[in-house]
């Protein structure tokens, strides 16, 4: 911590600080250290620096990099592998210093010989620079083959690279522990993946083999100052002419710099042929200098020139040397090291009330408590509200005096005039709402101003919770939208028991009632019969039935079932037919009328599964129970008024049909249950859907849905046997009740 | 230029004009975002930044709400003069109707007159209403250059006016320079188009909209490679993934393969939070019920024959059986291994990198012990559930609420595994689950070839489907 504290104090930004290298090493080594963890370092301080610098992502993360606290260690570790890396190049250095002495004793040859020690020139030559040639050019393969590939992955083999695996290896054992490991890692990342290895592994493979031949000079030097040596050539098959040509050939170079070789006069009498003595001093001085030559320049010079050059291509790839910053590692600290001054000055600074509640009304009527007129009809009027198919509703003994849909001023001004400046007052004025639009200050206004100007008390329906549904909105965002629609007509003056919630495209007659209802019509609720624990007790029998059958239930016995629970409540059959929609059923089966009773069972499908909470829509079982259960329902529905045995009826076909109709666009995929107890849970789970809908019949949409929603867990347990469906009805039954119980009141 | 480009962002109450501020800054924390009325209160603004500098400003402002009565007001503090709009703005913005029934228009009118241009927002399921055509009629007023902003056109919404109603009535109120701009369900180049649109309106600012637009692009292309990288990552690390445990154990076998599975599932994690921090989607901000990780799809067991199913993978051969749970028992011989990765053209890095390792599963083999791994049904899984995360969060908008969604695409079905995951099979000191080992220089350059190799396949099927739709 402390580090970091005392990095924080130093002015400046590290890029400029030291070596750029270095730093980009040490966000790699971090990036390394990160990865490895698998826990992202998350440091406000460092962070905070790095937003503060100016450049690109790069600058930022070496920023960053260099003021973890982390980073004094990590730069320690790199220091280490930088040493020992150096002392182990030390060592081969030496090592192959001593090689090329070694080599040149070797090729000369350490008798001790009166007459002076005979040695063969080429086999001495080909000892010393052979393999260092043959080494040279394999070096100059490599380098330029992956040049050529793009991919700086070559001298594999090369003695820099076994150098710096030594000193790596030596690193992890000297010390070990995760941040030398990141530090290996990172160097060798680097120095695997960058042209900057191609020009360290090479500068260091040049190093050496030039220490083993100042080694091999020296030796050389050495061994010709002190003794005295006969330079021979020997040969089955060749002619003489050969080796004097190879000899020039071999001297072309060394003689431009300087040195003596050996005439044709010369090479011709130093053909070995047994006998020793016969060359003078001028013609051993001459093959000692072209020896000593062809190693400068053959040896020596190209690994000097190759030394140096590696050296400074490795500088300048150090300078290029740039992190990848799309590598996921860096790529995700764009956006914190990045300063997004989230906030630009506003000028904005006049105050005002933000919350202008009350709705100041315009003028165009007189102030005060609104006159006193003679009762007239009751009046409905739209706000803004998509025109439903019936409207004015038909309220059963109720004619509402129709002031239309407003969208604009003029509707607005000539609503207005309509309900202020007449000789009587509407009974009532009813005003229908939609949920989909959001609730504004605009209409609150309109409805304060229209309820200015009435004695009597206004009231407010609030229609299109299913389209609001339907744009995805889950249940809790749709009690909040009604919530505020609510606020809101409060505030323009509405009475809060005056607000109900009604899908007028949804129309039930029990709604139709409510609606009569606030014209001062009777205003008795109709009186609910619970039903629910005969329906589910009918279900648990059937189930049973179909387990002990232990087959599958045939669809007659799943539309047994359905108009067994929808005799249940016959007595209200008429509102909860039209609540699915299928107010026309009469005629279909006696009229063989098979498209228009598919035609029905389809809007039925559709019907119900829009009744369910988005979260249910979304779980392909409940979809297929409520697609099922809506068909199925509207074949109990004209079975209820034309009863004729189920086994003739001729639509099944139109079941499928259905509850595919549901299926398909929604685009799961479509499979059928595999096992006879998957059919009974999905017959089972359809059927207790058709009940509660029809035991919630009458109530707003909005409440069924949110029931359903309460009741209908989002893990269920396993059906498999009668047992299970028994547990599973009466854990239903009981979070039903508490729905009902919280949601109805 | 003296100032950056002045960006107002208006429209009616609760048509997403602070969702179109996060989206373009993308900043899920701007703002306060809700399906409610009324939740932005105050101007705010912040900076669009193109290479790091400041390319435009951007302001937020509160919902116009009662434009109808506003229209009202203005034309009565008009009278008969033929005064200009925008003076009687300027009058209306000093009286003290600006202060009380009208301050929320007040201070977005405020806010346009210092803007260069105004970003209407539509919310295009509405219908066309009286009070919108007032609302443009306020904002023709302030002369400035308006664009309409036509959100949640995303296919999948039930639509009021719709686009092509939205369009009309636009053109009727001499607008046809229109946006169409989901900010929940990002269309591909919906963003370029805005900027697009927004440049034609103002030539004296088009290379700052150049800059942003261009950044923006980058930008795309960046995330994409860094994702990918993500996911080549987290192929290799789980594919290269062995143990080793005595033949016949079965107790061994059991604790073995669980450790295994639990390694998959927290690397699968971490990959999924990499991304989502990559596109700056913040894991704390949703709950834990929203996280899509732990439900629905996502929390489908990883190893299920189901989960398989579902992306449309068949779990190799007869071994499909549950039973066999997306594992299977790799018995291959160490010096088949090497065969087969020569055979392979495996570089020479890898061989070298992997002799060792090859040498000790040799050893293990012939001590009688098996080796487990993730099975190829898997690592297609694990590669198309990242696939499919990458492509819905470069299509999710910054104001998007609902957790991330993702659909089964039956592109990924691919016969054979890419090559590089195929050597890292052979590979596994390659893998950094459980206890890893720095790898040696040429170990690692090879894993590093792979991972890239890798990644520009999956960055393929990241922009096929990109642009496919």
């Amino acid at each position: 911590m402390d580090d970091g504290r005392d990095q924080r104090t130093t002015p400046g930004h590290v890029a400029q600080q030291g070596d750029l290298f270095e730093a980009r090493m040490l966000a790699e080594a971090i990036r390394a250290l990160e990865r490895d963890g698998a826990e992202a370092i998350h440091d406000e301080s460092a962070e905070l620096a790095a937003r503060a610098i100016t450049g690109d992502l790069e600058s930022r993360i070496i920023e960053r990099a260099a003021r973890l606290p982390v980073a004094a260690q990590l730069r320690a570790a790199l220091r280490q592998i930088n040493t020992v890396t150096g002392w182990v190049i030390v060592g081969a250095g030496i090592l192959a210093l001593f090689a090329g002495a070694g080599t040149a004793f070797a090729a000369l040859g350490r008798g001790v010989g009166g007459e002076g020690v005979v040695v063969n020139f080429y086999v001495a030559i080909g000892a010393v620079l052979g393999v260092q040639t043959l080494m040279l050019a394999a070096w100059f393969v490599l380098v330029v083959a992956s040049s050529m590939r793009q991919r700086p992955t070559e001298g594999l083999l090369s003695l820099g690279r076994a150098a710096v695996a030594a000193a790596q290896w030596l690193t992890s054992r000297i010390q070990r522990g995760r941040i030398t490991r990141a530090a290996v890692h990172a160097w060798s990342y680097i120095h695997a993946t960058g042209l900057i290895g191609r020009w360290t592994f090479s500068s260091i493979t040049h190093g050496l083999w030039l220490s083993f031949n100042i080694g091999c000079l020296g030796a050389i030097m050495l061994l010709l100052s002190t003794r005295h040596y006969q330079f021979v050539w020997e040969t089955t098959i060749l002619e003489d002419r050969h080796y004097v040509r190879l000899t020039h050939g071999l001297s072309y170079l060394p003689s431009f710099v300087g040195f003596d070789s050996p005439d044709d006069e010369q090479i011709a009498r130093s053909r070995w042929t047994g006998r020793t003595g016969t060359l003078d001093d001028e013609s051993r001085r001459a093959w000692s200098s072209l020896l000593v030559g062809s190693i400068v320049l053959y040896g020596f010079a190209p690994r000097i020139l190759l030394f140096g050059w590696s050296l400074s291509r490795r500088r300048t790839a150090a300078n290029r040397f740039a992190l990848d910053t799309r590598l996921p590692g860096y790529a995700r600290l764009e956006s914190r090291l990045f300063d997004t001054p989230t906030r630009c000055e506003t000028s904005d600074d006049v105050g005002g009330p933000s919350n202008p509640a009350a709705f100041a009304i315009s003028a165009g009527h007189p102030s005060g408590t609104p006159r006193i007129r003679p009762a007239g009809p009751p009046a409905m009027v739209g706000i803004e509200i998509a025109r439903p198919a019936v409207w004015p509703p038909r309220t059963p003994h109720v004619v509402w005096d129709d002031l239309g849909v407003v969208e604009s001023r003029d509707d607005r001004r000539s609503v207005l005039a309509a309900i202020g400046e007449s000789a009587t007052e509407p009974a009532v004025v009813l005003m229908v709402c939609d949920l989909a639009t959001t609730p504004d200050r605009g209409i609150g206004r309109f409805i304060a101003e229209i309820v200015a100007r009435l004695a009597r008390p206004a009231a407010v329906i609030l229609t299109g919770g299913q389209s609001l549904r339907s744009r995805g909105m889950d249940t809790a965002g749709v009690a909040s939208r009604v919530a505020d629609w609510i606020r809101l007509c409060i505030e323009a003056g509405v009475a809060q028991d005056r607000i109900i919630e009604l899908d007028l495209d949804h129309i039930t007659a029990a709604g139709l009632q409510r609606i009569a209802s606030l014209a001062g019509e009777n205003s008795r609720t109709p009186e609910q019969v619970r039903h629910i624990e005969e329906a589910f007790e009918l279900i648990r029998t059937h189930a049973k039935r179909w387990f002990d059958q232990g087959a599958a239930p045939t669809t007659d016995a799943q539309a047994e079932l359905h108009r067994a629970i929808a005799t249940l409540y016959q007595s209200s059959s008429e509102s909860w037919r039209e609540s699915l929609g299928f107010r026309h059923v009469q005629n279909l089966i006696e009229g063989n009328n098979i498209g228009r009773l598919t035609e029905q069972m389809r809007s039925g499908a559709t019907r119900m599964t829009e009744l369910l909470p988005m979260r249910l829509r979304k779980s392909p079982k409940w979809l297929a129970a409520g697609a099922l259960s809506g068909a199925l329902g509207c074949v109990a529905a004209s079975l209820l008024i034309s009863p004729v045995a189920i086994a003739a009826l001729p639509a099944w076909a139109g079941i499928a049909a259905a509850v595919a109709a549901i299926w398909q666009p929604i685009g799961h995929e479509k499979k059928a249950p595999n096992t006879a107890g998957d059919n009974v849970a999905a017959a089972v789970r359809a059927a207790v859907l058709f009940a509660m809908v029809l035991e919630l019949q009458g109530h707003a949409e909005a409440d069924i849905t949110r029931i359903l929603d309460a009741t209908i867990p989002d893990h269920e347990q396993a059906i498999r046997d009668a047992t299970e469906v028994k547990n599973w009805l009466d854990s239903l039954r009981h979070r039903f009740n508490i729905a009902v119980a919280e949601t109805l009141q | 230029m003296s100032h950056p480009l002045r960006i107002a962002v208006v429209g009616h109450t609760n048509t997403g004009k602070t969702s179109l501020m996060r989206t373009l800054l993308r900043d899920t924390e701007f703002g306060e975002v809700s399906d409610r009325p009324a939740v932005t209160r105050e101007v705010e603004g912040a900076p669009l930044l193109a290479q790091g500098r400041v390319a435009a400003e951007l302001y937020d402002t509160p919902g116009l709400e009662d434009s109808i009565a506003l229209l009202d007001h203005l034309e009565k503090l008009r009278g008969d003069r033929r005064t200009e709009g925008v003076d009687v703005i300027d009058q209306f913005l000093k009286s003290p109707a600006a202060e009380g029934h009208f301050s929320q228009e007040a201070k977005a009118l405020r806010q346009v007159l210092q803007s260069d241009v105004a970003l209407y927002v539509i919310d295009a399921r509405d219908r066309v209403l009286g009070k919108h055509r007032d609302e443009l009629t306020v904002l023709a007023m302030c002369a400035r250059p308006v664009v309409p902003v036509l959100n949640f056109t995303a296919p999948g919404n039930v639509m009021g006016a719709g686009v092509a109603g939205w369009r009309e009535q636009l053109a009727r109120c001499g607008l046809h320079a229109v946006a169409e701009f989901d900010t929940v369900v990002l269309a591909d180049q919906g963003e370029q188009r805005l900027f697009e649109t927004m440049r034609t309106l103002l030539p004296g600012h088009r290379q700052a909209i150049d800059a942003l637009i261009e950044d923006r692009q980058q930008q795309r292309d960046r995330l994409i490679t860094a994702a990918s990288n993500a996911i080549a990552d987290l192929l290799l690390d789980a594919s290269a993934y062995c143990v080793s445990v005595p033949h016949g154990d079965t107790a061994q076998m059991r604790e073995a393969t669980d450790n295994l599975k639990s390694l998959v599932r927290g690397r699968e994690q971490q990959c999924v939070e990499q991304l989502l921090e990559l596109f700056r989607f913040h894991r704390d901000e949703y709950t834990a019920d929203d996280l899509p990780l732990t439900d629905g799809q996502w929390g489908l067991d990883l190893f299920s024959p189901a989960a398989l199913k579902q992306f449309g993978i068949r779990a190799g051969g007869g071994a499909a059986a549950g039973a066999v749970a997306g594992l299977a028992v790799d018995a291959m011989v160490g010096g088949l291994a090497l065969g087969t990765a020569t055979a392979a053209g495996a570089a020479i890095g890898a061989l070298l990198g992997t002799g060792r390792t090859h040498g000790r599963r040799l050893l293990d083999r012939l001590k009688g012990r098996t080796e487990l791994r993730c099975d190829d049904a898997t690592i297609r899984l694990l590669e198309a559930r990242q696939v499919a995360l990458t492509r819905a969060l470069l299509r999710r908008g910054h104001a998007a609420q609902q957790p991330v969604e993702v659909k089964q695409d039956s592109s990924l079905r691919r016969s054979r595994l890419p090559e590089a995951i195929q050597q890292a099979r052979l590979t596994p000191s390659w893998s950094r689950l459980g206890e890893s080992v720095a790898l040696s220089g040429l170990a690692e350059a090879a894993r590093e070839r792979a991972q890239s190799s890798l990644a520009e396949t999956i960055q393929q099927s990241i922009k096929q489907s990109g642009t496919g739709q």
